[in-house]
């Protein structure tokens, strides 16, 4: 083994660890932003259309933003833990985790049982109701973009 | 922030919301296979119109400030290997959605509309095609951030 291997070794652990936690940031946000475009469009919907869309995002809440949020965390956390140049005291990474930590929580605790909440008001043909929920998660939903797109900023910046 | 700063925080925000929402679509078009024909068409109806406004902008925007980049770099040439990779991917990726995305949708549109039964079909070979576009977007996300060759 060369003397250079496991400095190298270090260097493709960081590059793999980065390329993770971009993509599942970019699924992440970008779905989540692209999510808020398409629910724009629900307002003159068909309801069955607007059922089925609810339905999609509780799904892609739960299985697919939620689970790549953790990924962004645990594989910025272990970048933080092995990069010599990095401290859980920098700014940027005091942003990150915080903006992360921010919106799993809503996530987890308004986003998700809200649009459940709101699945389960359109199939009892309380469309009214359930429009009013959809309405404070959408704006719940914004305001969580808005943080992630701090943390964007902070990640690429990096003040 | 400096200029170059800008670009990238540009680009990066435009390639997230355009590769996101490429994977955002694509989930969406594979549970769109289980759904009701009215679900399905507002689906459709949504995403040809977000193709036009949204994914189509944030392209163009993320290759206007890649390019910007490498011309304000003196590190980067547009004969390295990851920009080749990324403006290939992207160019792949946009002839896809004129080509394929856009007159596929509007046909599907009209069969749903007129209860045509091709639609099923043609919305599986739809769901295909996205998952291509999406692992040549991720290709290109690869390239940019491992700059392989740099």
């Amino acid at each position: 083994m060369s003397v250079g291997s496991p400095w190298r070794s270090l260097r493709a652990v960081f590059a793999t660890l980065r390329l993770i936690h971009i993509l599942a940031a970019i699924v992440w946000v970008g779905g989540s932003i692209m999510a808020q475009f398409y629910a724009r469009r629900l307002a003159a919907a068909d309801p069955a259309h607007r059922l089925g869309f609810a339905r999609d995002l509780r799904f892609v809440a739960a299985k697919v933003f939620v689970p790549s949020a953790f990924v962004v965390l645990g594989a910025g956390v272990w970048m933080v833990i092995d990069a010599p140049g990095f401290d859980f005291e920098d700014t940027f990474v005091v942003i990150g985790l915080s903006a992360v930590g921010v919106s799993l929580a809503t996530a987890l605790l308004y986003l998700i049982p809200g649009v459940g909440k709101a699945i389960g008001l359109m199939t009892s043909g309380r469309g009214p109701e359930a429009g009013v929920v959809i309405r404070r998660v959408n704006l719940a939903a914004r305001a969580v973009i808005v943080v992630l797109l701090i943390a964007v900023w902070a990640m690429v910046v990096k003040p | 922030m400096s200029l170059v700063e800008t670009y990238k925080l540009l680009h990066v925000l435009a390639a997230i919301v355009w590769v996101g929402g490429t994977v955002l679509a694509l989930i969406f078009t594979w549970r769109a296979l289980g759904a009701t024909r009215e679900h399905r068409l507002g689906l459709a109806a949504d995403t040809l119109f977000l193709a036009n406004r949204v994914f189509a902008p944030a392209a163009v925007i993320a290759a206007l400030f890649g390019i910007l980049m490498v011309l304000e770099v003196d590190a980067f040439s547009f004969s390295d290997i990851w920009i080749i990779l990324g403006i290939g991917g992207l160019l792949l990726s946009m002839v896809l959605g004129m080509a394929f995305f856009g007159p596929q949708t509007t046909r599907l549109i009209a069969e749903l509309t007129s209860n045509d039964p091709r639609a099923e079909g043609r919305l599986a070979i739809i769901a295909k095609v996205s998952t291509l576009d999406a692992a040549i977007l991720v290709v290109v996300v690869w390239a940019m951030v491992t700059k392989p060759g740099l």
